[in-house]
């Protein structure tokens, strides 16, 4: 991953811990995926084993965008699905395609952006109706109140993501309007007990100040009261600790699992750092350029990556106790998806590349163990398995 | 707000006397006074010999014999005590009677001007943006440099052409004949804003055409802004949604150069005043010099560069209001 190296993580631990055997690995298998209890996660309550109820099932889907260099398909044929009170860790280098999926599910593609007519993007809303998320038009009412309604999303830059025209009250009670039936002054109640929730001091004072008023910290705490102010039921969180630094990234991740926990929330949490995703995710997937080339439980995919690709993302992760060791980085370049490699898109930066097969055909996706599916020739009895 | 308010306020008073100052001493400068152009004007061709003591006693009789500075304070003490701008001599009577109506003409013509050049470039300076590559856009961009590139004298001349043409009217001028030298009514008020939108239009045009490619430019910058994304992903409805944040802030430079536009519209009133025949003050200014009527030509001055500053004054405040991070460099 030569354009984005991830910085020494505070996770490392946590990721060893996942990568260990666990001594007892028998998986519970009434709940699709299996839950695996990590140390790092044992507070949580027990309610997560419940078979969780699927908000979002997203099949086949595939993107499309004309550009002056001709249709390139950043997206292809992508599906997961993400339960109530669960997080799904979308995984990938930047091109990789995990921004531009999340953005199709909030209709917010740019206008030369095409959706394949064979996708199907199923969501259940907070009232329990079924949404075709595919079929929905851009600007219409419907799309709009799935937007912040019931799909809340925050982003990487804080400061970018608020105006910095308007007070942070301000920003905050317009989405409270725009999906609640209440008046300012209830809006401005629901906005202060928001701020105050994320863990913002004085909540009454900072709610009339401008971003530029808070601290890097204190603006993405702010980012999520937005982004939750109108109670969403589906958080899309979009590298949202990346620009921080480790100790306030460790603060975030902990506020974003509490609130989640509290208010039952499904989660999709793009990153590129796999450390981050072992201490947020139940699930992992993992993109290579607009496919997921392995899912599965988080636990399960660290301890036993089956893609090369995966396998060679963990190795680029620095760790405290091997600080001698140099980190292996995957070798070359995401190719410009405009070059799209013919057969497994990875085969161009595969060490184990097999000559006459992953170069022909792009391999489908195989389930070495239940709930853990990967598309690789290596594990594909099809293939030439060496597996 | 209040404070930058304040602030602002007391810069303006200070910039204004400064200001006053420079006005006296440009007064100055041309070599002679109105001492010796009336002598001049008084006795030439008559076969009276004036002498140089002659001259002295009409310099001691209209004030002119005392030192700059004192003559400045009288100035600006009659000016701030009692609205007083001094004796136009050329006119045989006071300032304020030769500029009177005149400067509210020439006001009423910035204004409109102002007025237009704004309401036209913004919204279609927004439109462009967010039909960025339509045909739409590409036709006003190329009107716009049509705008631009067409002196507006010329452009005067074409429309009262056309408009003489078509609608048979005489346009020129600020009112019909009828109300020309009428009191002040309703009926004279609504001849006025009749005849106002063709100098109006006139004077706004090359602004209008580089107004809308500046408000294109910041409004497109905006609209991919990460925040305005944020805003859509929160259920903001499109319309609102661009109105509210991008276009705030595509509306920032038009407003920081409110004063250059004021001024751009001062140089260019006098051409265009006098092919359109238009009451304004330039063309007073002008002969004022010519004649060394130094107190009409200082109060021309004077008021034209407070409707500059008082412009640049408005255009900080409506800035400060804009956008809230302004106040921080105050």
């Amino acid at each position: 991953m030569p354009d984005q190296r991830p910085g020494p993580s505070p996770y490392g631990a946590a990721l060893r811990l996942l990568m260990e055997p666990a001594p007892n690995t028998a998986v519970t298998a009434v709940a699709k995926p299996p839950t695996a209890t990590a140390p790092a996660r044992a507070t949580r309550p027990d309610t997560r084993r419940a078979p969780a109820e699927t908000m979002l099932k997203v099949e086949n889907l595939s993107i499309s965008f004309r550009t002056d260099e001709g249709l390139i398909t950043p997206v292809q044929g992508v599906g997961f699905e993400v339960q109530a009170g669960r997080t799904l860790g979308l995984v990938g280098e930047s091109g990789s395609g995990k921004s531009v999926t999340t953005k199709a599910l909030m209709k917010l593609l740019p206008g030369n952006a095409a959706i394949a007519p064979e996708t199907r993007m199923h969501y259940t809303t907070k009232a329990g109706a079924e949404v075709r998320i595919d079929t929905l038009k851009p600007g219409s009412r419907a799309a709009r109140q799935l937007r912040g309604g019931e799909i809340g999303m925050i982003f990487q830059e804080p400061m970018a993501s608020f105006s910095p025209v308007y007070t942070i009250g301000n920003q905050m009670m317009e989405a409270i309007r725009l999906h609640k039936a209440v008046g300012r002054k209830d809006a401005r109640a629901i906005a202060i007990e928001m701020l105050d929730r994320v863990g913002i001091s004085n909540p009454s004072g900072r709610i009339d100040q401008y971003p530029h008023d808070l601290s890097g910290g204190m603006r993405q705490r702010a980012m999520i009261a937005l982004a939750l102010s109108a109670g969403p039921r589906l958080l899309i969180a979009d590298e949202p600790t990346t620009a921080l630094d480790v100790t306030i990234q460790a603060q975030v991740l902990e506020l974003m699992r509490e609130l989640q926990r509290d208010l039952g929330m499904g989660m999709i949490f793009i990153t590129h750092d796999l450390g981050v995703i072992a201490q947020i995710a139940d699930e992992i997937a993992v993109m290579y350029l607009g496919t997921i080339v392995e899912r599965g439980p988080t636990r399960e995919v660290i301890r036993d990556p089956k893609h090369p690709y995966t396998q060679g993302l963990l190795r680029a992760i620095p760790s405290l106790d091997h600080l001698q060791d140099r980190l292996t980085p995957v070798p070359g370049d995401i190719p410009s998806p405009t070059e799209r490699p013919k057969g497994c898109p990875f085969h161009t930066r595969c060490a184990q590349a097999l000559v006459g097969t992953c170069d022909r055909k792009p391999p489908e996706e195989v389930f070495p163990s239940r709930g853990h599916g990967v598309r690789c020739w290596l594990h594909d009895g099809n293939g030439r398995s060496v597996a | 707000m209040l404070r930058f308010t304040a602030e602002r306020l007391v810069g303006m008073i200070v910039t204004m006397l400064l200001v006053s100052l420079m006005v006296f001493i440009i007064m100055e400068l041309p070599p002679g006074d109105y001492a010796d152009r009336y002598a001049f004007r008084k006795y030439s061709g008559t076969g009276v010999s004036v002498t140089a003591s002659d001259i002295e006693a009409i310099r001691v009789e209209l004030g002119l014999d005392k030192p700059m500075m004192l003559r400045y304070l009288d100035w600006i003490g009659g000016i701030v005590l009692r609205g007083d701008f001094g004796q136009a001599f050329a006119f045989e009577t006071s300032v304020v009677k030769v500029i009177g109506d005149k400067v509210w003409l020439t006001l009423a013509i910035l204004l409109s001007t102002l007025l237009v050049t704004y309401l036209v470039s913004i919204p279609i300076g927004i439109l462009a943006a967010v039909r960025r590559g339509s045909a739409a856009d590409y036709g006003l961009t190329v009107i716009s440099y049509l705008g631009l590139a067409l002196p507006n004298f010329l452009l005067a001349l074409i429309l009262l052409y056309f408009a003489n043409k078509w609608f048979g009217a005489d346009i020129g001028g600020l009112f019909s004949a009828e109300y020309a030298d009428a009191p002040w009514s309703l009926g004279k008020a609504w001849d006025l804003v009749k005849h106002l939108w063709l100098p109006a239009l006139v004077l706004a045009w090359s602004a209008v055409a580089y107004q809308i490619q500046t408000v294109r430019a910041t409004m497109s910058d905006e609209i991919n802004k990460l925040s305005v994304t944020a805003a859509r992903a929160r259920g903001v409805p499109e319309t609102r949604l661009l109105l509210k944040y991008p276009a705030r802030l595509a509306i920032n430079p038009v407003v920081s150069t409110i004063g250059f536009d004021v001024n751009r519209i001062f140089s260019e009133l006098p051409i265009v005043a006098v092919v359109l025949g238009l009451t304004e003050l330039g063309e007073l200014l002008l002969q004022a010099y010519l004649d060394l009527d130094m107190y009409v030509a200082g109060a021309i001055l004077l008021l034209l560069t407070a409707v500059v500053v008082f412009m640049n004054f408005v255009s900080d405040i409506l800035l400060a209001w804009l956008d809230p991070r302004i106040k921080l460099g105050a």
